[in-house]
Parts: structure tokens; sequence; C-alpha cells
């Protein structure tokens, strides 16, 4: 039985024409219809999917196009996604199609041209296809999914996602990201939730509500940033290192570490071709300390523009999560910075590459079923 | 095919090792599996021609030489050193079927041989011998070859590695129904459902708003209007008669606030009035006279209504 909730009445929402409030029989077919939840973390780096039947993958946000016929027979396919398509480079055309947490070329720049961003979007589509197709839909069941977007994205960047997934979902619903975390940890008062992925850090404060842009900020030094900056790193130190930014990425994903107590880092980097041992710790420590000083000034900045009687409880309650989230002391390190804006406690939500899905799973699983019939 | 393999009884941790049969490795991976048998190794050994049968002193005797000939070593040095280069290892088993396979084809054609009788036990030796120096001429006849790809402890791993995400399928199954299980306020059994189910506390209140301005927020991205103005008044309308709703309960706090936007609504000011007495009727029903066509017309959006 649905409970009644006069204070969001819907009265307000006006009906248009052409876009009927009741599907067309009037009758809410979520109960009678089998309905597929999903929870979806499309990320620039990696990109989850969690579904109600307990499903659930995260394959790299990676798309590759059979270059020609000899590709095509090598790879069986004409498109391979995730880790495959990275390690089939070479054979493929490559597309990442997520910059910055947003479909590339749909930001407002404008340095992306026309026929780029038709391929991010035709890529974004594959892929956002095949992570549904993992997670093995039945026939019959109609898919209904919550997608996790950036906190600062804008309404071009939520336009174009929601294009391309209204192709493959039959109704779909954007949300911020750190909102869904906090969503699925079902903390939605007084926390501050930091979600560090590969395009984007997003800082986003929960006070009960659903956040409002002066409760949400966005930085672009994440991931990718500290994958750019070990490589500047490194290359400085060791000019004859052949490296790519990718092994810089595999290096971070393996050994990140953001506090002093950590054995020596030491990996293979080729040399004119020949594997050679380096000696990496002090560079990896310092690329990843890129990621503090930003947290920490943005979780200043939302502390203080905070009501004055709740600051010392949202100071405290610091939750960090996406694929930052598993660096090695990051927490404690924020924590020590913290310090000099009166201390805090953070810690790291429970499964940081999930949290994203799982709570926009959970936010789904919520949404009252005619919500989802008027959004197809 | 026929297999051969190495592993361990699972409930006792006894080795064992000896044959399989399956028409891929997979298949045999399985039956083993099935026997309650972890596998170390597996690899194909064709069923050994008719007759051999009957070397087992010799099988023996080269098991007893190969274990005296062979040292133990540090694996994850070797492993370092050949990381990701294909190597020829010395294959125990091959050697022994091999030597067993040579063995015995010459001792059958020295007693196939009529001149055997002249020659005695002398020509069958060097017969053997000269079979055996053929066999140790060719490396490839006593070593396999191992690359990363054809590794088979890399398939295991990965066989226990597809294991362990089943795990943490299932896990996370179980994670998600507890926690809606937990979210619930259902006090009989049955399981657990949407949060919104729950029981009417001020939490769930302020959990169905939050649903319900995502909700609103996706029709925007949609590009559908929503009428904003009749909330806007409501909440300005509420705020003069605060002191007062503040001393109702909290359920007449919501009828107050609700009447107070009915009248707010009635302003000349409301760009559309007959929307709104459509919506709202249900809360305050008027005479039957008072039905109008367009109110029929949106009778959908009452029941809508009245269902929340």
């Amino acid at each position: 039985m649905h409970q009644t909730n006069t204070d969001a009445s819907p009265s307000r929402i006006k009906p248009v024409a052409g876009k009927p409030i009741l599907a067309g029989s009037d009758i809410d077919n979520g109960n009678t219809e089998k309905a597929m939840l999903l929870g979806i973390d499309l990320g620039t780096s990696r990109s989850s999917i969690v579904s109600m039947s307990g499903m659930r993958k995260t394959i790299e946000s990676y798309v590759g196009y059979a270059k020609d016929p000899v590709s095509r027979k090598m790879l069986k396919t004409d498109v391979i996604y995730g880790r495959h398509a990275l390690d089939n480079r070479l054979a493929v055309d490559l597309c990442r199609p997520l910059e910055k947490g947003v479909i590339k070329g749909t930001r407002d720049e404008g340095s992306v041209t026309n026929d780029e961003q038709t391929k991010n979007l035709r890529a974004a589509k594959d892929l956002l296809r095949h992570m549904v197709d993992q997670v093995r839909p039945g026939r019959d069941e109609v898919l209904f999914g919550v997608i996790g977007v950036p906190s600062r994205a804008t309404a071009k960047n939520k336009q174009a996602i929601l294009e391309i997934a209204r192709e493959v979902l039959d109704s779909v619903m954007i949300v911020s990201e750190p909102f869904t975390v906090a969503y699925g940890m079902e903390k939605m008062s007084d926390v501050l939730v930091i979600d560090i992925g590969a395009g984007t850090t997003d800082l986003c404060r929960m006070h009960g509500t659903v956040p409002t842009e002066e409760d949400e900020i966005s930085y672009t030094i994440a991931g990718d940033a500290v994958d750019q900056k070990l490589w500047e790193l490194i290359m400085e130190r060791y000019p004859k290192a052949q490296l790519t930014s990718n092994m810089c990425k595999q290096f971070k994903e393996q050994y990140g570490v953001v506090s002093d107590a950590r054995d020596r880092v030491e990996v293979m980097i080729p040399v004119e071709g020949t594997p050679t041992a380096h000696d990496i710790t002090a560079e990896l420590k310092q690329a990843c300390e890129i990621l503090v000083a930003p947290i920490v000034e943005g979780i200043r900045r939302l502390v203080a523009s905070f009501n004055p009687e709740f600051q010392e409880r949202l100071r405290h309650n610091v939750v960090l999560s996406g694929g930052g989230g598993l660096l090695d002391g990051l927490s404690k390190r924020i924590e020590d910075a913290m310090s000099v804006i009166g201390g805090g406690r953070v810690t790291v939500v429970e499964e940081p590459l999930y949290a994203g899905a799982n709570g926009a799973l959970q936010l789904a699983l919520d949404m009252p079923g005619e919500y989802w019939q008027q959004l197809r | 095919m026929r297999y051969r393999f190495k592993g361990i009884v699972r409930t006792t941790g006894r080795s064992v090792e000896g044959h399989a049969h399956g028409d891929t490795p997979d298949e045999a991976l399985q039956a083993l599996s099935e026997h309650g048998i972890t596998t170390e190794s597996l690899r194909e050994e064709p069923e050994s021609p008719a007759g051999s049968g009957g070397a087992t002193p010799l099988h023996s005797a080269l098991e007893s030489a190969l274990d005296t000939a062979s040292q133990q070593i540090a694996f994850d040095a070797l492993a370092d050193k050949y990381k990701g280069k294909s190597v020829w290892v010395l294959d125990r088993d091959k050697i022994r079927s091999r030597v067993a396979q040579v063995v015995d084809s010459a001792l059958s054609d020295a007693m196939s041989d009529s001149k055997v009788g002249m020659k005695g036990m002398s020509g069958v030796r060097e017969q053997v011998a000269e079979a055996i120096s053929g066999l140790f001429k060719d490396n490839r006849n006593l070593t396999s070859q191992v690359s990363s790809t054809s590794n088979q402890l890399e398939g295991q791993v990965k066989r226990i590695e597809s294991m362990v995400k089943r795990a943490e399928s299932v896990l996370a199954q179980m994670t998600l129904a507890i926690s809606r299980m937990g979210s619930m306020n259902f006090s009989g059994g049955g399981g657990g459902g949407p949060r919104r189910y729950g029981s009417a506390t001020s939490q769930g209140n302020e959990q169905n708003s939050v649903l319900m301005e995502i909700f609103k927020e996706n029709l925007r991205l949609r590009g559908i209007e929503i009428d904003e103005t009749g909330e806007a008044g409501a909440e300005g309308q509420a705020e003069v008669e605060g002191t007062e709703a503040e001393a109702e309960t909290e359920t007449d706090a919501r009828v107050e606030t609700r009447d107070e936007a009915h009248g707010a609504g009635e302003a000349p000011s409301e760009p559309d009035p007959s929307e709104r007495a459509g919506v709202e009727r249900p809360e305050f029903p008027q005479p039957v006279a008072a039905e109008t066509a367009r109110e029929a017309e949106q009778s959908a959006l009452k029941q809508w209504t009245n269902n929340l």
C-alpha cells in the first residue's frame, strides 16, 4: 500500500499535451510488468552496474571497434569492451567515451568536432548496452535504471546521457553520484560525501534534501590527474623509461599510497626494450598527494557555508567513495590535513567501486512505479 | 580424450594422480571437481597402445631414477627469471611414458626377431640402448613447452577467480536483501521491499519528498513543465501561519498547509486555476453540479494523485 504524502503533492505537476501523466491504459504497469531495476555508475575510467537480481559488474570504460576485416576475424566480433578492448588496442579503434564523468564533447568548451561527438555518443550507448547485457536481464523484462552523473554535470551533459540511455533502457533517471552514495548508505543528513573518480572529484554535503548547486563542489583533479602527474615525475627522474599513462594508472592502482609508512615500490619499466627495475616510491606518493589539498579546501568551503550549529557534525562525517577511496592511507591523510580547519573524521565507504551503483539501485527500488511509468 | 591429472582430495587433503576423460580440459576439470578432487595440473595423455601396460616394474624404476636425479629449487626465483618467456621444461610424465614405450617396442621387436636365439640377450640390450639413445637425442621427446598462456596454473587461478567472483555476487545479493529487510518496518515475515513502503514516520516523508524532487528534476530534464507557482504560494502562506501550524500535530500541519495552498491557489494571479482545481478536488470535494468536462479528462491524474 502506498503511503500518503501530502507534503510532496503531485498536484503541482502540470500535464503537458502529448506527455501523458499516466501510461496509456491508466494502469500502473510497474507492478504487473516484470521490471528489472538497475543502478548504474557511468565513470570515466570504470563503469559499474548492479541489478536487483544481485548481478553486478564493473568494466573499464573503453569501447573498441574492429579496424578492418583482419582485426574483425581475429576478435570474432565488431565491438569489444573494457579490458579486452584495452588489451587489443592495436587492432581496434579505441574509444573512451567519457571524460570528466560525462560524455566527451557534451561539455560546453566545444573542443570536440561533431563527428567525434557522434562517435562518443555511439560508444557510450554501446558501452551502456554491453553493461546491461552483462547483468543478463530477462527477455520479457522492462528495464528501469538510475544513472549517477558527476555532481556538477550541466543540463546538456545530463541530457546527452539521458538520450543514449533511453535507447537502451525503458525508463531512466539521472541523479548526482555523491547523492546516490549517500542514499545507499542511508545517510541523508549531515554527511559530506567525496566521490573520487578518474575524471572528477565531487564533494557533496547532504542535509536531508536533494543537494543544490551550493551543496556541491567538483574538481577535475582526480584519478587521471594523478596518472598524469606520476608520468611527469617518473619521466623527470628516469628520462629513458618507456612509460605510458596506462602503465602509470596500473602502478597507482596497485601501489597507490599517500602515507609514509610504506615499503619501497619498485616496478619494471622498459628502457630501450629491456625491462628494468625502477624505484618510484617518492614519485607515487607525491602524485597521489595532489588529491589532498583540493579535497581539504572543498571540505573547508562546504563546512564554512553550512549552518554553524551543524558544522561540527558535518566535519566528523566525511565519507570517501569512488576508485580514489581505495588509495592507501588517503582517509588518514585527509584527516591530518583537516586539523587546520578544526579536525574531523573521514571514513571510506564499504565497496568504494560499487557504492555509487548500489545507491542508485536502492534509489531505483524506492522510486514509486508511477514515476517510472511517467518517464517511459 | 584422456588427461593426466595431479591433485588433492578435497575432503582429506591427500595427493592423488591419475587419468580423467573428457572432450575438453574444462570437461575433465569439471569431472574431477565432481569427484571431489581439486586439480593442480592437467595435461593431455592419449591412451597408450595396447600391450604397454606390462611395464609396471620399469615405471617404478624410472620413477625412482627421476626422483634421485631431480632436485628442488625455489620456484619464485625461477618464475621471475622466465616471466613472460616461453620455456621448455623436462617433463617427468613424458620421460616416463616415452622410455616405457621405447623399451617396450625394442623388446617386442627383439622378441619377434627370428635371430634372437643366436644373438641372445646382448642383442636385445644393444637394441634397447640404441632406442634410448635415439630418444634422448631430441630434447622435444622429453620436454614440454610451457609459456604464460599454456600455464595450467594460470588456468586454475582463473577458475578460482571466477569462483570468488560468483561468491562475491552471492554475498552482494545477500547484503542487498538484508539491507532491504533492515530498512523495512513491517512486523511480519515475508521479506523486504522498497523503503518507501515503511511506516509513516517523518523520515519516510522526507524520503518521499526527496524521491519526488528527483522525479521532478528528471521531468525537467525531459523538457516537461512543472507548475511550481502553487508550491511557492503554499509555502509562503504556510510561513505566515507558521506559529499556528507548529502547534498542531504533524498530520494536522500537513492538512493546514494543504488548505492554505488551496486558498493561495485561488488568487487571481494564478495562471491556470482550472488545472489546479482539477488536481485538488479529490482532497476537497466539490458539489456534483460543478463537475466539468475538463475535470473528467483529468480523472486519470486524480487517480494517480490519490494513489500517492
